[in-house]
């Protein structure tokens, strides 16, 4: 009776379409289609034409992947010349479970779009298109309908007709773009979709649908989990092989209510090896690229605090006095200085950003910081901060006779000289990269490539800002002391940080190239400081001053053959704690004590002075001794894709990272807690005993 | 071991409500089962070693299986299948009191009337070997190499339109991967969404 209703409403508010259905099996039909127009079509124009399927109840048909079973419906228009039609666009579909089956549909009713163009003649008056249409309508058992239906277009009736509500209604089914780039991959059986996200804690429910076939089990149940501002949705492989796909789309639907209908995202996965996203990732019903603004901030702020680092301050703070002289008379060129040394810095980020990004999307596991799991890279930046410490003490201060970096670095004063003075503070303070930047840069990389390149860039800038503001700026530089004789005397100061960086590098290559590799350090330094000596003492002659240079250049080349390659396994941990891996972890998790997790390098200080100060101390190891906390140490010190993953997992991509799981408690193990990246011991004990 | 595997989680499968299997992936072993056909003559699939096996997913009330029926697609499969020498065996996974579920006597019937010539015919009412297979359409084939090697696992066709016409028009997957196997080569479609009714098996 409803339904006869309803066909008597259609037909008498519509009178537009008119389908004769013929059931297969005597009975129904099961499925009443009606062809609506969103409005008149003009010549060139489109409109959107509305396939409606009417569903007898407990009978269902199907999405455009119908899933275990099942046959999406056809749609075969004959259209006059010149016309055209779109793709056919699907609302969110609903699982229909059915025995050991899965498949994707819909009940009730549904409303197909279609958009249709007209050609640039076309001629007043009614015009009518003809579909073929089958569909598959199955309960119990399934039964074909086909029919041939008409659609008029611009008859007497379409300019009345206000489809406005129908049609929004319609297009408020279907799924919004998704907002984050996603991938794919196969891990061990499991087909893994992942996605940048970064809305808000509250949404309750997550549902995942493969619009394409045979990815993922079907009947499987999928696991999706948010963490880090990644969304992973996990489900067992189905039997399709990946090399039969290129793209996968898939729905992702969320809700943010426990009950009713879900929002659904439609995306399209790459794999994942190829991380370049397309577009940054605003959070669902929020101002979009809110949390972007918020990690540039904090590159921002790590790029400022940089200048203060040892490693990066004496280079900076010499060069800021030679461009306090040269303000003085020319503040033009002042200006000019800084802009190329903002250029040289923001420059060198990219570079590394650009690397790391390659890097990446070629497979490799690894993080900020990657500059320094390579021996050869930690020696060449050990010699580097003894030239610069040589240069400082005033050992040579000869005007370039060679690439003498260090010499340009705080004799220079061409803008040229400015520029690589940036590189060279941008290299100079990799070591140090700050607790500020792990955020910026644990974002930056789970990002597009261009929010990625932003934050680098932004973090650049931070490191070049109080330079760059200092040469723009004349009030500024009447802070700063008045030259004299003084800056000599400070300069050398000022090459004892630099000693003593390199004498840490050399401590961080103790630990990746063994003593071999420390012996192999140390004696390139002994050659570099004769070469350096030889090209001080050049002999007048011209014979002789080459062969000394010849020497020296040979003394160099000999240094650099002697730089260690090879790693070596870092230290152990010393009884306290527990090496940590992935299977450690999984196992302690499954028992119910606490656990902290630390993720440390030799190379990052800041993961060495939190170990010191607050782990390592009496109070902490008695808390932890009290509270039965596992205490897990994993050592990135060289590179370890396992701990990159982790610290991914969590939005990082360096360390120092500090992880407490709480202990277990009615059976319910609690959210692992982020702790700061500086530590104190009352920040552990807080976390630990909650008080 | 992994025939082994899946047996018990097929029977496993049967205890508890059917929970999701694994499908046998292609390129892999295909599982093991032993039954006895509608003429009441024993057949384990490990004993046909050396020979292509194709399995065909039956439900004689499906409409997309009198769609291969009615337009002579299946039979004309079969004999050029068999012809080649390969073994044809029809399986009807539907439960007692769902649609498709029939009598052996009703099922030789059924297909001598529709002129079909499988090998064998199976009525596998648990649901045992469907499930195994993870069978989930009628019509749903699986080809298995000589070595007992799943070789492909899909639809018969690559149009999966209702209407009987369209059978003639479209690429017939099983034939393109016996002639696949016949030639040596790895084959071409290993796998394809299947379509048509869902099997029907037992609660």
């Amino acid at each position: 009776m409803r339904r006869l209703l309803k066909a008597c409403l259609v037909s008498l508010f519509f009178l537009l379409s008119i389908g004769p259905v013929r059931a297969q099996d005597g009975e129904g039909p099961y499925v009443q289609i009606r062809l609506v127009p969103e409005g008149v079509l003009k010549p060139g124009g489109e409109i959107y034409v509305a396939i409606e399927q009417s569903i007898a109840p407990g009978w269902h048909t199907y999405w455009k992947n119908p899933g275990d079973s099942g046959a999406a419906p056809r749609i075969k228009w004959s259209l006059p010349a010149g016309f055209e039609v779109g793709e056919i666009e699907w609302p969110v579909p609903h699982k229909l479970p059915y025995g050991p089956l899965l498949n994707y549909g819909y009940e009730d009713g549904v409303i197909l779009l279609q958009k249709i163009r007209a050609p640039a003649e076309l001629a007043e008056g009614a015009v009518t298109l003809k579909a073929d249409i089958d569909v598959l309508v199955c309960k119990e058992i399934c039964i074909p309908e086909s029919g041939t239906y008409e659609l008029i277009l611009n008859g007497l009736d379409s300019s009345s007709a206000d489809n406005t509500d129908y049609f929004g209604n319609a297009r408020g089914k279907m799924p919004a773009p998704a907002p984050g780039h996603a991938t794919y991959a196969e891990q061990g059986g499991t087909f893994v979709i992942e996605m940048p996200v970064a809305w808000p804690q509250t949404i309750k429910r997550y549902d995942y649908i493969p619009t394409e076939w045979g990815m993922v089990e079907n009947t499987a149940p999928s696991e999706i989990t948010v963490e880090g501002g990644r969304l992973t949705i996990k489900q067992p492989r189905g039997q399709r092989a990946l090399s039969d796909v290129n793209e996968v789309p898939g729905l992702l639907l969320w809700s943010m209510e426990d009950t009713g209908p879900m929002n659904a995202y439609a995306f399209t996965a790459t794999i994942s090896d190829t991380s370049v996203a397309a577009t940054p990732v605003p959070a669902p019903n929020t101002a979009p690229d809110q949390s972007l603004i918020v990690v540039l901030f904090f590159a921002l702020l790590g790029g400022l605090i940089l200048n203060l680092m040892p490693c990066v301050f004496p280079v900076l703070s010499i060069k800021a006095l030679s461009l306090v002289k040269i303000a003085e008379k020319e503040p033009a060129k002042a200006r000019l200085h800084g802009i190329a040394y903002t250029a040289g810095v923001i420059f060198s980020f990219l570079i590394s950003a650009g690397l790391l990004i390659a890097l990446k999307s070629g497979g490799a596991q690894i993080g900020w910081g990657f500059q320094l799991q390579n021996p050869e890279m930690v020696t060449l930046l050990a010699w580097l901060f003894f030239i610069i410490g040589l240069n400082l003490s005033g050992i040579f201060e000869i005007g370039g006779h060679f690439g003498n970096v260090g010499n340009k670095l705080t004799q220079g004063n061409t803008p040229g000289h400015s520029f690589f003075t940036g590189v060279l503070a941008t290299l100079v303070a990799t070591p140090c990269i700050g607790p500020f930047m792990g955020v910026a840069l644990g974002f930056g990389l789970t990002q597009s490539a261009f929010s990625n390149l932003l934050v680098f860039a932004v973090l650049g800038f931070g490191l070049a800002l109080p330079y760059l503001a200092l040469s723009f700026i004349p009030a500024l530089q009447k802070i700063l002391p008045k030259p004299g004789v003084w800056m000599h005397t400070f300069k050398q100061l000022l090459a004892f940080p630099m000693y003593a960086s390199a004498a840490w590098l050399v401590w961080v290559l103790s630990q990746q190239s063994g003593q071999m590799g420390v012996f192999a350090a140390l004696m390139g330094l002994v050659l570099i400081a004769f070469g350096i000596w030889l090209l001080r003492h050049e002999p007048a002659k011209l014979l002789w001053k080459n062969l000394v240079r010849v020497f020296a250049i040979l003394a160099f080349l000999a240094a650099l053959m002697l730089i260690p390659g090879g790693t070596q396994k870092p230290e152990k941990s010393t009884g306290f704690s527990q090496e940590w891996s992935p299977q450690k972890l999984s196992q302690l998790l499954e028992g119910g004590d606490a656990i902290f997790v630390e993720m440390t390098a030799a190379w990052c200080i800041t993961c060495k002075v939190n170990h010191a100060i607050a782990i390592d101390t009496p109070s902490t190891r008695r808390v932890f001794s009290e509270r039965n906390v596992q205490y897990l140490v994993g050592d990135w010190t060289n590179q370890n894709p396992e701990i990159t993953q982790y610290l991914n997992e969590f939005g990082r991509n360096g360390v120092p990272i500090y992880v407490y799981y709480g202990p277990r408690s009615n059976g319910v193990r609690p959210e692992p807690v982020l702790l700061p990246q500086i530590l104190t011991p009352g920040i552990v004990a807080k976390a630990v005993t909650g008080n | 071991m992994k025939k082994f595997l899946a047996t018990i989680m097929a029977v496993g499968a049967l205890a508890i409500a059917a929970p999701a299997i694994a499908a046998p992936a292609v390129g892999s072993p295909a599982p093991d089962f032993s039954a006895t056909d509608v003429n009441g003559k024993a057949i384990k699939l490990a004993d046909l070693k050396g020979k292509i096996v194709v399995l065909e997913w039956t439900n004689n009330e499906c409409p997309y299986v009198k769609k291969h029926y009615g337009s002579g697609n299946m039979q004309k499969t079969q004999k050029e299948a068999t012809a080649k020498g390969v073994e044809w065996i029809t399986i009807n996974s539907s439960a007692p009191g769902r649609q498709g579920h029939v009598s052996a006597e009703d099922a030789k019937k059924i297909m001598s009337d529709a002129g079909g010539t499988p090998s064998a015919e199976i009525l596998d009412e648990s649901g045992t070997i469907g499930k195994a297979y993870d069978a989930k359409t009628t019509p749903h084939m699986f080809v298995i190499d000589k070595e007992g090697t799943l070789a492909y696992a899909g639809a018969i066709d690559d149009n999966p339109s209702p209407k009987p016409e369209d059978a003639a028009t479209a690429k017939n997957y099983v034939l393109a991967a016996l002639n696949d196997i016949e030639a040596g080569k790895p084959v071409e479609t290993p796998t394809s969404q299947p379509y048509g009714c869902a099997v029907k098996y037992g609660d």
